[in-house]
C-alpha cells in the first residue's frame, strides 16, 4: 500500500493515503470549461508522480524534468514486504538514481552496523527490487516487467492509458500486453510470451522482405536461386587459384631473367637485319666476282690498236706491258672480292652460329619463365584467393540469410499453430483460474449494472496472441466501455493480489469516470470501497467534485474516503505542487 | 670504241669513260673503289648507257696505254704526264 506522498518543498501538498478506498477530490471551478484540461489542480500529475517514485522512465521532456520541478526531491511513503515502511526519494535532475530508506537491496551491501541506513541505487536496482518484491518475479522473465504491470494497475493518461482495457498504452502491441496480462491472471504468461517472441520474427521477417523486395537492398540478401548460381561461380574461381597456387614455381629473380631474354630477342632481331645487309652485299660481290671472271681479253687489243691510229704518239705502253697491267687489275680485283666474299660469308656464318646459340639460350630462358613465375606474382595470386574466399563466405551466409528467410514463414506458421494448440490445451487445463477469472469479472459488472446483466471475459488462444476480451454487453457507449475497464482492472488487482503476484493497490485517475452514468459512478465506488475492504487492498481514486456530487446523490457517502488535500484549480496555489507553473 | 661511232654513245666511248674513271681518282683507289665511284658518278650525272664492268677496264687499260694510270701496291693511282716516259 502507498503511505503518504511528499516533497521537500513548502509549497507542495503532501498527500496521505489509508487502507481502503481513498479519494483524492478536485473543486474544478465553474470557470474552467471542458477544454481545460484541468491539470493545473494536479489529479493527473499526482498519478505521474506515483510512477515516477516508481522507478519509470525518466527524460528531458518528462514532467519532473522541467525548470520549476526539477531540484525537488519527491518522496513516496509505501509498505515494502521485507520492512515495514519504505521511503523512496527521487528528483527530477538526477533522475538516474533513488535513494531508499531504509535499504531493502539487500546482500547488495554488507551492512554490519549501519542496517537502516538509506541507499542510493540506480533506477535500474529499483526496478528489479519492485519486480521481484511486489510482482514476485524469479529470475528470468522475458515479456513481462514489473514497469508494464504497474502501468496496469495505475494507468496514466499522459499515455491513453484508458482506451482499452487491455492496453496500457495506445500503440502496445497484443503480445506485449496480452503476456503481461497472463502474468497477473495466473496464466502461462511464458507461454503467452511466444507470441511476443513470435510477432517479433515476424516482424523482422516482414522488414526482411521487403528489403529483400527492395530493388536496391534486395541485392544485400538476394534470392537464394541466384545465390546458389554465385557461390558456384565463386567456389570455381577459388578452386582454379588455389591449383595455380600450388603449381606455382617460384623463379628467383625472375625479373632479371625476364631482362635476359628481352636483350637476346632484341640481339637475334638485330642479327637478323645485319644479315639482310650482308646478303645483299654478298650477292652484289658475286655479281661483281662474275663480272671480273668475265671479262674478256679479246676487247683489249683491238682498243689497243684504235689507240694506236687515234693516238698514235699518246700511246706510251706496250701492248705487253698493257696485257699485263690489264690482268693485274683484273686479278687484283677479283682477289679483293674474293677477300669480301669470303669475309661475309664467314660473318653470316658466325651470325648463324650466334643465332643457334641465342635461340637455345632464349629457348632456355622463356622455359624458365613459363615453368615459373616472379615471388611477387605468387603473392598476388594468394591475396586473390584471401579475396576470393572471403567473397565466397560472405555469398554462403548469405545464402544461409535467405534460406533462413524463405523457409521461416513456413516455420512461423507451424509454430503459430502449434503455440495455439499449446495455449489452448494449457487454458483448458488452468479452467480453475480462467473460471476464477471470468465470475469475478461478471460479479462485478453485475454489482454495476444489475442482475442478469450479461458480462464475461474471455480467454482464447489465437493464432496471433492470447485474447483477453472483458465484455459487458450494452450498446457500447463511452461510459461502459470506462466501466469495463474499472471492473477488469479490479479483477487483475484482486487476482494478482490474492496470489502474490502483485502489490495490494489499484489507482484510477478521474478521466475514468468521465461521462460515466450516475448510478454506475456511484456503483462504482461503493464496489471498490468493498473489494478493498474484502480483498485487504487499497483503492485511491482521484475525481472531480462535480463526479463525487453525482455519486453522492445517488447514496454513496463519500466523507470518510475523501483524503488530505482538496486540490481545486480555482487559486494559483490551489493544485498539488501549490504554485503554477 | 674509243671515240664515239655510231654504235657507241658519246658517254660511252672509252676516251669518255676514261675521263671520267680519272675524275674518280683525285686519290689513289683501289679498283673497286674507281668502279663503285665511276658508276655513282654516271648515274649522277645521268649518263645511262650501260657500262660494264669490263668496259671499265677497257677504259683503265687505254688510259695505262696513254700512260694516264698505274697500279701501285694493287692501287689506281694518276700519272703526270710530265712524269710519263716510255718505258723500254
Amino acid at each position: 500500500m502507498l503511505r503518504r506522498l511528499s516533497a521537500d518543498d513548502p509549497r507542495f501538498k503532501t498527500v496521505t493515503f489509508t487502507d481502503g478506498l481513498n479519494l483524492i477530490v478536485a473543486d474544478t471551478t465553474t470557470a474552467s470549461s471542458d477544454t481545460d484540461s484541468r491539470n493545473s489542480a494536479g489529479k493527473s500529475s499526482m498519478i505521474e508522480l506515483i510512477h515516477f517514485l516508481l522507478g519509470a522512465r525518466s527524460d528531458s521532456r518528462s514532467l519532473f524534468a522541467k525548470k520549476a520541478l526539477r531540484d525537488i526531491t519527491f518522496c513516496l511513503q509505501m509498505d515494502w514486504p521485507t520492512t515495514k515502511e519504505l521511503s523512496v526519494y527521487r528528483r527530477g535532475n538526477r533522475s538516474g538514481t533513488v535513494r531508499l530508506d531504509p535499504d531493502v537491496t539487500g546482500g547488495n551491501q554488507v551492512t554490519l552496523f549501519n542496517a537502516d541506513e538509506p541507499a542510493e541505487v540506480s533506477v535500474e536496482q529499483w526496478n528489479q527490487l519492485i519486480d521481484e518484491y511486489l510482482f514476485g518475479f524469479g529470475e528470468d522473465h522475458p515479456g513481462i516487467s514489473g514497469r508494464t504491470l504497474l502501468s496496469f494497475l495505475v494507468r496514466r493518461v499522459s499515455a491513453h492509458g484508458f482506451n482499452e482495457a487491455t492496453r496500457t498504452f495506445s500503440r502496445q502491441s497484443d503480445a506485449d500486453a496480452t503476456t503481461n496480462l497472463a502474468y497477473l491472471l495466473g496464466l502461462d504468461w511464458q507461454l503467452a510470451d511466444g507470441y511476443r517472441q513470435l510477432a517479433a520474427r515476424q516482424a523482422t521477417r516482414n522488414q526482411l522482405r521487403k528489403a529483400v523486395n527492395d530493388p536496391v537492398w534486395g541485392r544485400i540478401v538476394g534470392s537464394t536461386a541466384d545465390l546458389r548460381g554465385q557461390i558456384t561461380l565463386a567456389q570455381a574461381q577459388v578452386d582454379r587459384l588455389q591449383s595455380q597456387i600450388s603449381n606455382f614455381q617460384v623463379v628467383p629473380q625472375y625479373e632479371r631473367v625476364k631482362d635476359q631474354a628481352d636483350a637476346i630477342a632484341r640481339r637475334i632481331k638485330q642479327l637478323s637485319q645485319d644479315d639482310v645487309i650482308d646478303r645483299s652485299n654478298l650477292e652484289d660481290l658475286q655479281q661483281a666476282v662474275n663480272e671480273v671472271s668475265e671479262v674478256d681479253v679479246d676487247y683489249l687489243e683491238p682498243v689497243y690498236q684504235e689507240l694506236g691510229i687515234i693516238m698514235a704518239d699518246q700511246v706510251r705502253q706496250r701492248f705487253e706491258d698493257v696485257k699485263t697491267f690489264h690482268h693485274s687489275v683484273v686479278r687484283n680485283r677479283r682477289r679483293f672480292l674474293d677477300e669480301e666474299v669470303t669475309e661475309l660469308t664467314e660473318r653470316l656464318e658466325a651470325r648463324r652460329v650466334e643465332r643457334a646459340r641465342l635461340g637455345d639460350e632464349q629457348a632456355r630462358l622463356l622455359r624458365t619463365l613459363n615453368e615459373g613465375g616472379a615471388l611477387e606474382a605468387l603473392t598476388a595470386l594468394q591475396q586473390a584467393l584471401a579475396r576470393e574466399e572471403a567473397a565466397l563466405a560472405a555469398l554462403r551466409h548469405r545464402y544461409d540469410a535467405a534460406q533462413t528467410l524463405e523457409a521461416s514463414s513456413r516455420q512461423l506458421t507451424a509454430q503459430r499453430l502449434e503455440l495455439q494448440q499449446a495455449v489452448t490445451t494449457d487454458l483448458d487445463e488452468r479452467a480453475e483460474q480462467t473460471t476464477e477469472a471470468t465470475l469475478l469479472f461478471s460479479g462485478y459488472a453485475q454489482r454495476l449494472y444489475g442482475e442478469g446483466r450479461e458480462a464475461y471475459l474471455a480467454i482464447e488462444a489465437t493464432r496471433n496472441n492470447l485474447k483477453i476480451t472483458p465484455r459487458i454487453h450494452s450498446d457500447d457507449s463511452r461510459g461502459i466501455s470506462n466501466m469495463v475497464i474499472f471492473c477488469f482492472d479490479l479483477t487483475i488487482s484482486v487476482l494478482a493480489w490474492r496470489y502474490g503476484r502483485g502489490p495490494n493497490f489499484l489507482i484510477h485517475d478521474s478521466h475514468l469516470f468521465d461521462g460515466v452514468d450516475d448510478r454506475q459512478l456511484a456503483a462504482a465506488l461503493t464496489l471498490a470501497r468493498d473489494v478493498a475492504r474484502e480483498e485487504g487492498m487499497q483503492y485511491i481514486a482521484t475525481l472531480n467534485t462535480d463526479d463525487l456530487d453525482k455519486a453522492a446523490r445517488r447514496g454513496f457517502d463519500p466523507t470518510s474516503h475523501i483524503r488530505e488535500p482538496r486540490l481545486t484549480d480555482a487559486l494559483e496555489t490551489g493544485g498539488l505542487f501549490g504554485f503554477r507553473f | 670504241m674509243i671515240t664515239p661511232t655510231k654504235g657507241i654513245a658519246p658517254d660511252r666511248c672509252l676516251l669518255a669513260v676514261g675521263a671520267q674513271v680519272l675524275l674518280q681518282l683525285d686519290e689513289p683507289r683501289s679498283v673497286s673503289q674507281a668502279w663503285a665511284r665511276l658508276k655513282a658518278w654516271r648515274i649522277e650525272h645521268g649518263h645511262h648507257s650501260p657500262v660494264s664492268f669490263g668496259w671499265f677496264i677497257l677504259a683503265l687499260d687505254a688510259l695505262y696505254s696513254m700512260g694516264a694510270v698505274e697500279l701501285r701496291r694493287d692501287v689506281l693511282v694518276i700519272r703526270s704526264t710530265n712524269a710519263a716516259t716510255s718505258e723500254r
